[in-house]
Parts: C-alpha cells; structure tokens; sequence
C-alpha cells in the first residue's frame, strides 16, 4: 500500500512538472504569436510610408530597395516549434528594423516629405505600432525566460529532455537599438 | 493655457480680494471656537458635578453622552465656517487657472474607482472637492475621499476605520487601449495572493526589480500592459509615488484613462490648523493643487507622449 501512496505521489510530481513546462511552451508561443501580429502591422505600414517617400526620396533608390527587401525577407513562413527558425524569422525583423532606422536618418533631409500631413500620420502610427511591438518582444522574453528557467534547472530539465522541449531565442534588441525611438526627429 | 502658465497663474494668486471676507470668517470661526470650548467646559462641569453627587450611575453616563453629542454640534459650527471659506476661495482660486471646482461631488463621480481594484472595500464615504479641466489638453477629474469601515463587535459596539483617504484622479491617457490593467501596491507573497483572488485578468511580470518591489500589476492582456508600462513609464510612477505628498499609489488603466488612488495624510484644501485669515492658507491650497501639476509632469502625461 505504502509503495503505490509513494508510486502515486512520484506520478503526480512528474505530471505537475510536465504541466508546468507544456503551459510554459504555451505560453512562450502565445507571446511569439503576438509579436508577429503586431510584425504584421508594420508589415502592412511599410508599404504606404514608402510610397510617400518614393515620390521626395527618388536619389535614394538603395535604402528604399534595402527596406522592401527587408521586409520580404521578414514576412517569410517559419516553424515557432523550432527555435533555430525562430531566431532566423528574429534577426530578419531585427534587420528590418534597422533598415527602417537607416530609412528615418536619411529621411531628414528631405523636409518637403516632413511636411507631408499624410507622411507625418504614417508616421505617428508606425510609433505606435513600434511601441506595441516593443511590449509584446517584453512579454515574449518573459515567458522565455521563465521556459528557458523550467527547461535547464533539475528536475524539470529531465521532463523537458525526455519530451523534447528546448528554450525558444531571446528577442534582443541590438545595443544601437535600444534608444527609444522617436521618428518625429528624424522628419 | 499650459501648465507653466498655470503654476504661475496660481502662484502670482492676487488674495487682496478675500482678504476682508477672510477676516470676517476667521472672526466667526473664533467666536465659534470660543463658543465650543464654553460648551465643552459648562457640560464636563456639569456631568463632573453630577458623578461627584450620585457616583457613576446611569445617569451620570447619560449625561456624558449628552454633553459629547452638544459638544459635537457646536464643533461642527466651526468646521462650517472652514468650509465657508474653503467655498469661497478655492473656486476663486480653480477659476484663475481655467479649472472647474465643486464643493460636494456626486457619488457617481468615483463609480470607476468603485469598480476597479485599487481602492479598499469600505461602508461609508464622504466625497468633496471635485476638481476638473485641462492641464496641457489633458482631460482631468479630480475629488477628495475619505473611506470608512465600519464593524461591529460581538457587544454590538461599532468602530469606525478610515481605509482611505487622499485623492481618486481621472487622467484621460492618450493612448489606445481596450483592456484593463491594475496596479496596486506588493503586499507580499501572502498578501499578494488574497488580494488577488479579486483581480480580473493575469498577472504581469515586469523587469524593473524595484517596481516590482514596489506594485504588483495585474491585466487582462499582457502586451497592451507591457505598452502602457513602459520602462519609463515604470520608473516615473516609482518617481512620483515617492513625492512626499503622496503616501500610497494605486492606479488602474480602462476605457482610454488612468486611474489614480492617491493616499495622503490629513484633510486637502483645508488649511489645516492654520487660522483663515493666514496668509499661508492660499498658500497651502495651491501646494494641493500644484500635486495637478506634478502628476502631470512626473507622469509626462502630455498628448504626444508615446513612451
């Protein structure tokens, strides 16, 4: 009797800890999932800010190439099952970002599309949707760090080897990046 | 009118107007005052006289009682001038600043405060100095609570705690937004948890260990808290709740505002002790009133903020 109490109490153990790592994985992915919705939205901004820009920034055939590029790359299906995918579909974003940097630097020397109302709109919104996709990369790195945390400490380690759960990439922002952004100074 | 005007449209406040009207008030607070200690030492000699006569009876308790209840009535004598004063001062004094002020606000005006979590249960509340306008374009709505518990022993006796008192603020937060995100003081791990349990949404975990420390926030959608709570955001909430003006801070995000339980010690607008024809009277309003100000500029609460 008292072999199966022990039995009993060791299969909860281990079915708690397994809980504990799949809600983990969940939840990482659900913060991955948010993410890109909001990649999404700046997907969709893209397009329109270029099209304003075309019109004043035709010398700048580079950089306005650099960012459609960018983006292309950046919108590519990948697996969020599979971490190295993960931290490629990161650093394609991360590139776009920078791109979009580059993009606003060169930008301000042109104050004829500072004055563009339409320009200045896009503008605010792409803030915006900067601010929301810094908030859901913070949530991300959370829910990865408390996976990363379940998946390499003892016990729950030998669980998360036994069933194949490995920690998703950190979404860092490069040291260059992590000023707060301000379009506005830059058109 | 920004806000720079609008510390120094207050702090260059002309009292010569209120200074007669003030001396009057003050002459009757002290005829009041002077009214009430005549009535408090007549009644104590009385109910004293009684005891010395008959020894603790019923009687002699009755007559206790009695002699508070009329002390009472003539203390509220003087804090009806008080309030007389206040009446007249701060809607002089909201006005030079483009404010609204009213004296007794409707109950409604905290039915947003009542619904979130960031003001204690309470039975009894009393509600005064309402205060709204624009500071900078921002809408605002500000009023005075004082809450009140009240329980009773197994004898029947009824004690009477005030749970909160300070400030409930409106701040119309430019920002989209459509969940909930509360957040209240850290009571640690146990007190934490109780308190919880009456909390919609999840909890948030945040990366600046010190407000942490300090709140403990809870949202009905992760991301949109993590874009209202901003690392700068974070460390100017930390900021302002250390003025020394306030003693504890609560707040809340719903429906496009921010929500804000200020906790201080003792009455605002008031004066306190201070006689009414004090020149540091006016003073003392326009210190409550610059707080307006503060959270405004500790809070960078301006229309283009968007970090």
């Amino acid at each position: 009797m008292e072999f199966l109490i022990v039995i009993g109490v060791i299969a909860f153990v281990i079915y708690m800890i397994y809980a504990g790592l799949i809600k983990k994985k969940n939840r990482a992915l659900e913060a991955l999932s948010s993410i890109d919705v909001q990649l999404k939205k700046r997907h969709d901004l893209i397009p329109n800010i270029l099209k304003i820009a075309k019109k004043f920034m035709e010398h700048e055939e580079e950089v306005l190439t650099k960012v459609t590029q960018m983006r292309t790359i950046s919108a590519s299906d990948y697996d969020k099952n599979n971490p190295e995918e993960v931290s490629q579909h990161i650093e394609a974003n991360k590139k776009l970002q920078s791109a979009m940097m580059n993009f606003f630097a060169v930008a301000e020397n042109y104050p004829d599309l500072k004055s563009q109302e339409t320009m200045v709109r896009a503008q605010e919104t792409f803030e915006e949707v900067e601010g929301h996709i810094s908030a859901a990369r913070r949530f991300y790195n959370s829910s990865v760090t408390d996976l990363k945390n379940a998946v390499e400490i003892f016990p729950s380690s030998v669980i998360a080897g036994m069933i194949g759960i490995a920690a998703l990439p950190y979404f860092e922002m490069e040291e260059i990046e992590k000023k707060p952004i301000d379009a506005s100074e830059f058109l | 009118m920004n806000i720079n005007d609008m510390r120094g449209a207050l702090h260059s406040f002309d009292d010569s107007g209120f200074t007669i009207l003030l001396d009057q008030l003050e002459a009757k607070r002290q005829k009041a005052f002077k009214l009430f200690l005549s009535v408090v030492f007549a009644s104590g000699f009385i109910v004293f006289s009684i005891f010395l006569a008959q020894g603790f009876t019923d009687f002699v308790q009755f007559s206790g009682f009695g002699a508070i209840f009329i002390s009472t009535i003539f203390y509220r004598r003087m804090a009806t001038v008080r309030r007389e004063a206040k009446g007249e001062l701060m809607p002089a004094l909201c006005k030079k600043i483009g404010l609204d002020y009213t004296i007794s606000p409707p109950g409604h005006a905290m039915h947003y405060f009542d619904q979130l979590s960031i003001i204690p249960s309470y039975d009894e509340r009393s509600l005064e100095d309402q205060i709204n306008g624009k500071v900078d374009d921002i809408d605002f709505e500000l009023l005075e609570a004082k809450l009140v518990n009240v329980s009773r022993d197994s004898k029947g006796r009824t004690t009477r705690t005030t749970v909160f008192q300070g400030f409930l603020v409106q701040f119309d937060f430019h920002k989209n937004f459509n969940g909930q995100t509360v957040i209240t003081k850290d009571h640690t791990v146990i007190g934490n948890f109780f308190s919880n349990l009456s909390k919609d949404g999840e909890r948030v975990k945040l990366e600046d260990r010190e407000f942490e420390d300090q709140f403990e926030v809870h949202s009905t959608d992760q991301v949109e808290a993590r874009y209202l709570l901003t690392p700068r955001f974070m460390e100017r909430l930390l900021s302002f709740s250390r003025l020394p003006s306030v003693k504890q801070l609560q707040l809340a995000f719903k429906d496009g505002s921010i929500y804000m339980a200020i906790k201080r010690s003792g009455n605002a607008f008031e004066g306190g002790s201070l006689n009414l024809n004090d020149p540091k009277l006016i003073e003392q309003n326009i210190k409550d009133i610059a707080l307006i100000f503060d959270m405004v500029t500790e809070l960078n609460l301006t229309q283009d903020t968007k970090i």
